[in-house]
């Protein structure tokens, strides 16, 4: 935790946080990201680099909701594997007019959802549950939106008018197939041509001859053409983060078989892997410190890696209390790197990028399993969370205090498998100039908050802050001491009983 | 509330992977030549010296699964998860299968001898009863039951307190499973303290606890065990208030966790059933009762063995006699001159 200063330094230090970010941003997308405008949230944790970050600015902490979009009905049995609507909704704009919203939910379908107003532009069937985030791409002028399915097939979808343009099936049916784990696609410019990557894990329980792939497609984003898939691994595998190299672009996937992996992004060829000690869930996410690209990590274990993007060798890692589940945000503050990476340890941590150090730590009630988002709060970076006792945060990413807070409806079924779930994070859109926060939560709603007036705002609640600034009040006095104290003087009396007490045989007998 | 664990694994990526992928051979190796070593040492030693290997190779054993390596040792969980992956996934099937293959074959041979010889918890709970043990055998027995309710309330409020300041917003049975078998330990010991004899029908709900367990792992539940913050360096909130519960519970009674509730310690009594050396009541005992006094599970009384229960630390074989020095011998073998070869 920095400590606190006077207001003109607070606000000198605002303005460079602003600068800063924009530049981060600015940088990254226009080094890998040519295709949509600034504030669209066109893909999984916004961009290419899935950093998470986006230059949205709220006025004001007190966000309300906008609209919501429910579906007609739902699925009350829970299934491993299965999320209430998809891994996070993306943004973009499909005319002059209209920016849409699309997500995949369970129920098959992929909705279009008008960002304004809530309203359903348009509905596509697939064959099975969507449980991957969907890219927003334009692709020879037409706005296209890209999807994996869990019926093994990965569509191609006209995002005016929602018709399928292609689809490529990844593993043909059967009767003894499994369902796919799709991951969310990644759309780029390689060698002058616009290339669709999407990784899908596909099983097939054939007796004898049982069917185990994690494999890594490339198509061509206008036609459909498959241009190679390349074999990973036997297990399931996360969705891409793309860098650009001065050489080369080089694809990042991280793979439940504990690998980090390095492919070539032009020819599919492994470049390298890093294996790590416990299953890799998250996406990895591309920073930059000092010039350097690298790549930030987290597993199963707890532990965030942070890896050097061109040869894997470990820069920095550090451990959380528990597993890590999120694809970290990447952020720049005060001139300083950060990643904040979200764990089961119910702690947001905010984690200094150049030394691995913990910078603060925001705690909650409950397991945070979804990707954190960043943007701008009245000009100060800010970080978006969910934790699972259905709260939606905002937390000052330079301080680590609490600046607004939501509750969502509560999930919809009974409990959740660690590592089979697929959590839906929030996302952060301009809107005609207003910022718009997007959340598909637990309870089978997408709801969509924007910020109300200055007057309208909602105070940070007191006692909220990050962990190292909280200051115990009367209650968790008594709580944190006179409780514990009464149970420890109860064993230490039990002990001194025994001691002290009658004794049956002398002690000079034993 | 929030609480720092550092990182204390030497190791925290694969030593052996497995088809290159995270699961690591390294664990499972070790638990088989830890179990060998064990096993040669409970069957070629006597006395002193099989005190001394066993406590040898517990902290070897407590070194290599909770500093050393990362590794969940939770087999039925395990066991269960494997079920699930086959065919989804075989490698983490197999990662996840390993340990309890290697575990339940060696237990078909030696009942619960992975217990006595290897567990770590089963070391901490033989550690902190001894703080309790000297005394327990001195004092008079009313006082004995009145310091057991003191420190017993004790160490409920201490539980019941940490359960409520890391309580869950939400589902707090399906994510707290530790803290709900480690509450339930705790009041298992309230009625063993009133009334001695419940002890052995109590000692039959750790069958309940490994159906109970088993099946909530195959229903999908993510069940936490008290030793998930030893043994995968995770702050679960769950195994820290089981672990507490555990321990405290060892004040109070020695092996608490062990005799009652250990759903793997259950797993190992079924696997006991098979068991071909076994600790045996030889005809030449003479029902001094020394061999109850000392056994740590409360496994022996006079004339009669609970082999369910028993965990093969051989520290009745100590105190009873040079008849008592070829228990450990072929279950099947009484008359064939098997024994002989111990002696």
């Amino acid at each position: 935790m920095l400590p606190g200063r006077g207001r003109k330094s607070g606000m000198r230090d605002r303005l460079l946080a602003r600068l800063a970010l924009s530049a981060v941003l600015a940088s990254l997308l226009l080094a890998a990201n040519p295709l949509p405008a600034a504030a669209d949230w066109h893909t999984f944790h916004h961009d290419n680099q899935r950093t998470g970050v986006s230059d949205a600015n709220f006025p004001s902490p007190g966000l309300k909701p906008l609209w919501t979009f429910s579906l007609g009905e739902h699925t009350w049995r829970y299934e491993k594997g299965m999320s209430v609507w998809s891994a996070s909704p993306v943004v973009g704009r499909i005319d002059e007019d209209t920016v849409a919203v699309i997500i995949g939910a369970y129920d098959h379908n992929v909705y279009a959802l008008d960002a304004a107003n809530g309203e359903l532009l348009w509905r596509f069937t697939t064959g099975g549950a969507l449980n991957a985030a969907p890219a927003f791409a334009r692709v020879m002028g037409r706005p296209v939106v890209y999807i994996g399915c869990s019926d093994r097939s990965f569509y191609a979808i006209d995002a005016i008018k929602g018709r399928k343009l292609w689809s490529y099936e990844t593993l043909p049916w059967t009767y003894t197939v499994g369902p796919a784990r799709p991951s969310s696609p990644l759309v780029a410019e390689v060698a002058g041509k616009q290339v669709v990557y999407v990784a899908f894990s596909n099983t097939d329980h054939k007796p004898g001859r049982t069917v185990q792939r994690g494999e890594l497609f490339a198509f061509d984003a206008a036609t459909g053409q498959l241009r190679w898939r390349h074999f990973l691994t036997t297990n399931p595998i996360s969705a891409p983060a793309l860098v650009q190299f001065h050489d080369s672009q080089v694809l990042f996937l991280g793979s439940c078989d504990g690998n980090i992996y390095a492919v070539d992004a032009e020819s599919g060829e492994d470049i390298w892997s890093f294996v790590t000690g416990h299953r890799v869930m998250a996406s990895p996410a591309i920073g930059e410190i000092d010039g350097r690209p690298v790549v930030f990590c987290g597993n199963f274990f707890g532990m965030m890696y942070c890896l050097d993007a061109r040869t894997g060798a470990i820069v920095w890692r550090h451990k959380v209390g528990h597993m890590i589940n999120a694809t970290a945000a990447v952020a720049e503050v005060r001139r300083t790197p950060m990643v904040l990476a979200a764990g089961y340890d119910r702690c947001l941590h905010a984690i200094n990028a150049r030394t691995g150090k913990t910078m603060w730590r925001f705690p909650t009630q409950k397991y945070i399993a979804a990707s954190p988002a960043v943007a701008l709060i009245g000009g100060v970076p800010a970080v978006f969370f969910n934790s699972l006792d259905n709260l939606l945060f905002a937390v000052d990413i330079a301080t680590g205090q609490k600046l607004w807070e939501s509750e969502t409806g509560a999930m919809l079924w009974p409990y959740e498998t660690r590592g089979e779930c697929v959590w839906s994070s929030p996302a952060v859109t301009s809107l005609n100039g207003q910022a718009v926060l997007l959340f598909a939560a637990y309870d089978g709603r997408l709801y969509a908050f924007s910020s109300g007036s200055a007057e309208g705002g909602t105070e940070p609640a007191q006692g909220s802050t990050a962990r190292s600034s909280g200051q115990p009040t009367g209650r968790s006095l008594w709580l944190r001491f006179v409780v514990p104290a009464l149970g420890l003087a109860l064993v230490t009396a039990g002990l001194a009983v025994i001691l002290l007490g009658k004794r049956a045989v002398p002690p000079d007998a034993s | 509330m929030n609480i720092d664990i550092p990182l204390f694994k030497l190791v925290d990526r694969p030593l052996l992977p497995v088809a290159g992928s995270w699961v690591d051979a390294a664990p499972v190796v070790a638990m088989f030549f830890l179990l060998l070593a064990s096993a040669y040492g409970a069957l070629r030693l006597r006395g002193r010296a099989r005190q001394i290997a066993r406590r040898t190779v517990q902290l070897i054993a407590a070194f290599v699964f909770i500093i050393f390596l990362h590794r969940c040792l939770c087999m039925l969980r395990g066991w269960a998860f494997a079920m699930n992956l086959v065919g989804r996934n075989n490698i983490l099937a197999f990662g996840h299968v390993c340990m309890f293959i290697v575990i339940f074959s060696i237990g078909t041979s030696f009942g619960r001898f992975f217990c006595g010889w290897v567990c770590p918890i089963h070391l901490f709970q033989e550690a902190i009863g001894k703080v309790t043990a000297r005394r327990r055998t001195l004092s008079h027995p009313t006082t004995r039951k009145w310091a057991g309710y003191f420190m017993l309330t004790g160490v409920c409020v201490l539980v019941f307190w940490f359960a409520y300041q890391v309580r869950p917003g939400v589902r707090f049975f399906a994510e707290n499973v530790a803290a709900v078998w480690g509450m339930a330990l705790l009041l298992i010991l309230f009625f063993v303290l009133a009334k001695d004899r419940w002890d052995a029908s109590f000692k039959r709900v750790k069958y309940y606890s490994m159906g109970a367990w088993l099946a909530l792992s195959m229903a999908g539940v993510f069940v936490t065990s008290s030793w998930c913050v030893l043994f995968g360096d995770e702050v679960d909130y769950s195994s820290m208030v089981g672990l507490i519960a555990v321990l405290g519970a060892g004040l109070v009674i020695s092996m608490a966790w062990c005799r009652y509730l250990c759903p793997a310690g259950a797993t190992l009594a079924v696997a006991s059933k098979l068991a071909q050396y076994r600790v045996s009541d030889p005809k030449a005992c003479t029902r001094c009762g020394k061999c109850a006094s000392v056994c740590p599970m409360g496994a022996l009384e006079p004339g009669r063995i609970d082999r369910s229960s028993c965990t093969y630390c051989g520290l009745c074989l100590e105190h009873c006699g040079a008849q008592w020095e070829n228990k450990l011998s072929e279950s099947h073998a009484a008359g064939s001159g098997k024994e002989e070869r111990h002696a």
